[in-house]
């Protein structure tokens, strides 16, 4: 005789979970199925002798800035650091991106300054890209702007991402480009660009001094 | 067999509705832990998603969205969704059905406040913020939908009991 039971729909969300946690667990946490290297180098920091090795891939090796090249060198600070993206020297002062990895792999980015005598790092900008000089000096620093990895028009994860953000532009090229002081450290004027992000506008921030890009009298 | 199925009142029906838009957006995370290729194309998997997230209570969303911000872990975004459905399933039993405890004493405040919550979650999609700007205006317009009829569902269902409270105490 067949006995009728009824559909839970509580039972049913029970069982997801419990059989979706058992997979996930299984393919992110222990074989790491989503793991997402950007590159595998080591970048010198100018005539200091330190270098920014970044995570390499099938190694035991951490990001970080380093005392030179090889294996045995020592890391001084661990963090995934940027060079090839725009990175500044101001004397002791390094000015790079730092890059925080999700679990899915996605890289958020936040301007960081790191004392290459303390090793003390200290956050500039939140959200933020530095994307080189102009022709000032200035750093130029990208407020709001996304690596194209985030895949912005067709991921719908980063469109959650930025729904209880005030800074990131959920519009792909979108910024507000801030003109950072490299000797002090201070904001000196910002300005909203929808093109932020070309590389158009890129080499104009770049060619351009501050005056230019914040307009006359700033 | 269709005599014999329960007819659901308007609150199981939300709490249905509720639990499958839950369900919408699982199975892009779920795709993507595999293959992450599925972030370079919208399509159905992506669209189920933003319309789950729309199909939700607004704050509830931005909640999650700060939690994923500050734990940068996709995992936490999934399993707050079917989690959140399972809970709110079983707190309905006790809240808001009328068989549930202490004689549906519960309910008919229970389901006063929901209405109110869903009224104000209506009144906030409407304003022009920028969190009502990240999803496209068509996903906007079917969660509005959706939770309008959850507010519509509610409200009947309340009109129906306090009916029947004004039926029973002229008796």
């Amino acid at each position: 005789m067949m006995t009728q039971t009824k559909f839970s729909m509580n039972a049913f969300l029970l069982i997801v979970i419990l059989l979706s946690g058992l997979y996930l667990f299984i393919s992110v946490d222990v074989h790491d199925m989503a793991t997402f290297v950007v590159t595998n180098d080591n970048y010198p920091i100018g005539e200091t002798g330190y270098v920014v090795r970044y995570q390499q891939q099938n190694s035991h090796d951490a990001s970080g800035i380093y005392t030179g090249e090889l294996s045995h060198d020592k890391c001084m600070i661990s963090g995934s650091f940027g060079h090839d993206w725009g990175a500044y020297l101001e004397g002791n002062t390094y000015y790079c991106n730092e890059y925080k990895k999700t679990k899915l792999g996605f890289m958020t980015c936040d301007v960081v300054k790191i004392d290459l005598e303390t090793f003390e790092k200290e956050l500039v900008m939140k959200d933020t890209m530095l994307r080189g000089t102009c022709a000032s000096g200035e750093m130029i620093c990208l407020q709001g702007a996304v690596l194209p990895g985030w895949f912005p028009k067709t991921n719908p994860l980063f469109r959650m991402f930025c729904l209880s953000s005030s800074r990131i532009e959920a519009r792909q090229n979108a910024a507000v480009v801030h003109l950072v002081d490299p000797k002090t450290g201070a904001d000196v004027g910002s300005v909203a660009d929808d093109k932020a992000m070309t590389t158009e506008r890129e080499h104009f921030y770049q060619e351009s001094s501050r005056e230019e890009i914040l307009g006359k009298g700033r | 067999m269709w005599k014999r199925m329960k007819k659901l009142s308007g609150t199981e029906i939300y709490v249905l509705i509720y639990q499958v838009a839950s369900l919408l957006p699982l199975t892009y995370i779920f795709t993507a832990t595999g293959s992450l290729a599925v972030f370079t194309q919208e399509g159905l998997l992506s669209r189920m998603f933003d319309l789950g997230v729309c199909c939700q209570p607004r704050v509830l969303m931005m909640l999650l969205s700060w939690v994923y911000r500050a734990t940068r872990s996709e995992m936490a975004v999934y399993f707050y969704f079917p989690v959140a459905a399972l809970v709110w399933g079983l707190l309905a039993k006790y809240l808001l059905y009328e068989g549930g405890s202490r004689e549906g004493r519960l309910a008919k405040p229970a389901k006063t406040v929901i209405l109110v919550l869903i009224a104000a979650d209506l009144l906030l999609r409407l304003l022009p913020l920028r969190v009502n700007r990240i999803y496209g205006t068509g996903y906007q317009i079917a969660g509005f939908a959706v939770r309008l009829l959850c507010l519509v569902l509610i409200a009947r269902d309340l009109g129906a009991f306090r009916r029947k409270e004004a039926q029973m105490s002229e008796k």
